[in-house]
C-alpha cells in the first residue's frame, strides 16, 4: 500500500497533482538561499577561507622544498644502497630509468644463484664427486629440478641471501654494470658456496 | 570571476617572474569555490582540506601542462574532480570498503558531523547521492549546486553534451526515486 492511499483511506486529501513534484521541492527547499546551494548544507570551521590561501602557499612552497632537495628525476639512476637498510627500500623506490643493481640481481642473479644451489645440493646429496650415485644424474631431471627450484627463490630469498654482500655497497652508481663484470661476480660468489658447503 | 581577471592571472602564471604572484591571485580567487565542489565529493571537511591542498600542490607544480585548450576554470574543476575520485578509492582501500560503501558510510555519519548544518532533507539528499555512480553524481553536483551549464560540464568532465544531459536525467530520476521511496 503506497503513503498515498493509506492517508486517502483516513480520510486526508492532497491538492491534485502534489505528490507528482514533491521530490523536486523538497530538494529545491533543501537548496533556497545561494549559500545554501553552494555549500548544500556542509560547514567549514570559522575563519577556514580567511586563512586557507596562506595554508595552501605555505603547504606549495614546502612541498617545493622538499621536491629542491632530491636530484633531478632523470639523472637518478640507482639508489644507493647500503650494508644495514638497503633491503628495507622498496621495489617502487629502485625504479630507475636504466636498470638498478636490485634489477640485475633478479635478471641474472636468479638463475645463478639456482643453478648453484641446486648443483651444490645435488653434490652433497650424492656424496660428491665420484659417488657411485653419479650415474642416477639424469641431465633432464636436473635440468627440471634447477627449473623448479626458481620457484622458491622469491625476491625476498634473493634479500636474504645478499643480507650480507657488502660488496654491492661499493658499486658506483653512475656506473651501468655490465655483464662480464656480473658474471665475474657470480662466478666468485659460486666458487665461495661452493667452498662453504664443502 | 571574469574572463578578464583569468586572463590577468594565465599571464601571471606563464611569465617566469610572475608565477609565484600569480600563483597566489589563483588560489585567492578559486579557492573557495574549489573547496566546496571538492567537499560535496568528499563529503567531510578534513577530506576536503586534504584533497584540496593536494590539488594545489598539482596545480604548483603542474601549471607547465596547462595548454589553455579549456578555461583555466575548467582546467581546475577537472582536477578536483579526478582528485577526489583518486582519494576516495584510496581510502576504500585503505578501509578496505568496497567502491560506494564509504560514501555510504560518510553520509550516514553526516547528522553527527559539526560541519553539516543541512535539515534531515539535505542529509536524504546527500545519502541518495552517495548511491549514485560517481559520474553521475559529479554532473548531478555540477548541474544541481553549481548552476553549470552541461555544456561547460561536457568540457569539464571530457565528455558530451548528450552524454552529460543523460547522467543528469538518470541521476535525477534516481535521486527522486530514493527520496519519495522513504
Amino acid at each position: 500500500m503506497s503513503n498515498r492511499d493509506k492517508h486517502n483511506k483516513i480520510g486526508f486529501e492532497t491538492p491534485a497533482g502534489y505528490f507528482d513534484h514533491l521530490a523536486e521541492r523538497l530538494i529545491e527547499k533543501s537548496i533556497e538561499s545561494t549559500d545554501q546551494k553552494v555549500s548544500a548544507g556542509f560547514e567549514v570551521p570559522a575563519g577556514y577561507f580567511d586563512k586557507l590561501s596562506d595554508r595552501v602557499l605555505q603547504n606549495v612552497q614546502s612541498s617545493d622544498l622538499d621536491q629542491d632537495k632530491l636530484p633531478e628525476e632523470k639523472d637518478v639512476k640507482v639508489l644507493q644502497l647500503n650494508t644495514t637498510d638497503h633491503l628495507r627500500y622498496s621495489e617502487e623506490s629502485l625504479q630507475t630509468e636504466k636498470k638498478s643493481v636490485r634489477k640485475l640481481l633478479y635478471e641474472y642473479a636468479l638463475p645463478f644463484i639456482g643453478t648453484a644451489a641446486a648443483i651444490i645440493a645435488l653434490i652433497t646429496m650424492n656424496g660428491g664427486e665420484g659417488s657411485p650415485q653419479d650415474a642416477s644424474l639424469d641431465p633432464d631431471a636436473l635440468s627440471t629440478y634447477v627449473y623448479n627450484l626458481d620457484d622458491y627463490l622469491d625476491p625476498e630469498t634473493v634479500d636474504i641471501l645478499y643480507d650480507e654482500a657488502v660488496v654491492l655497497d661499493d658499486i658506483d652508481s653512475s656506473i651501468d654494470i655490465d655483464d662480464a663484470a656480473l658474471m665475474d661476480y657470480l662466478v666468485d660468489e659460486m666458487d665461495m658456496n661452493q667452498i662453504l658447503s664443502e | 570571476m571574469s574572463h578578464i581577471a583569468e586572463q590577468d592571472i594565465l599571464d601571471k602564471l606563464r611569465n617566469p617572474d610572475q608565477f609565484e604572484s600569480g600563483f597566489s591571485l589563483l588560489v585567492k580567487n578559486y579557492s573557495e569555490q574549489m573547496y566546496w565542489q571538492i567537499r560535496k565529493l568528499v563529503i567531510t571537511h578534513e577530506n576536503a582540506d586534504d584533497v584540496l591542498q593536494q590539488v594545489f600542490i598539482k596545480v604548483f607544480k603542474g601549471f607547465k601542462n596547462f595548454k589553455g585548450d579549456s578555461k583555466l576554470s575548467t582546467w581546475l574543476y577537472r582536477i578536483c574532480y579526478n582528485e577526489s575520485m583518486t582519494y576516495l578509492k584510496k581510502q576504500s582501500k585503505t578501509l578496505q570498503f568496497s567502491d560506494g560503501e564509504l560514501l555510504q558510510r560518510l553520509t550516514e555519519n553526516l547528522e553527527a558531523d559539526v560541519y553539516f548544518t543541512g535539515e534531515a532533507i539535505q542529509i536524504e539528499l546527500q545519502k541518495a547521492l552517495a548511491k549514485l555512480p560517481d559520474r553521475q553524481r559529479e554532473v548531478f553536483n555540477m548541474r544541481y549546486f553549481d548552476d553549470l551549464k552541461f555544456q561547460e560540464i561536457a568540457e569539464i568532465l571530457e565528455l558530451t553534451e548528450g552524454a552529460v544531459k543523460s547522467s543528469y536525467h538518470h541521476a535525477a530520476n534516481k535521486v527522486k526515486e530514493f527520496i519519495t521511496s522513504d
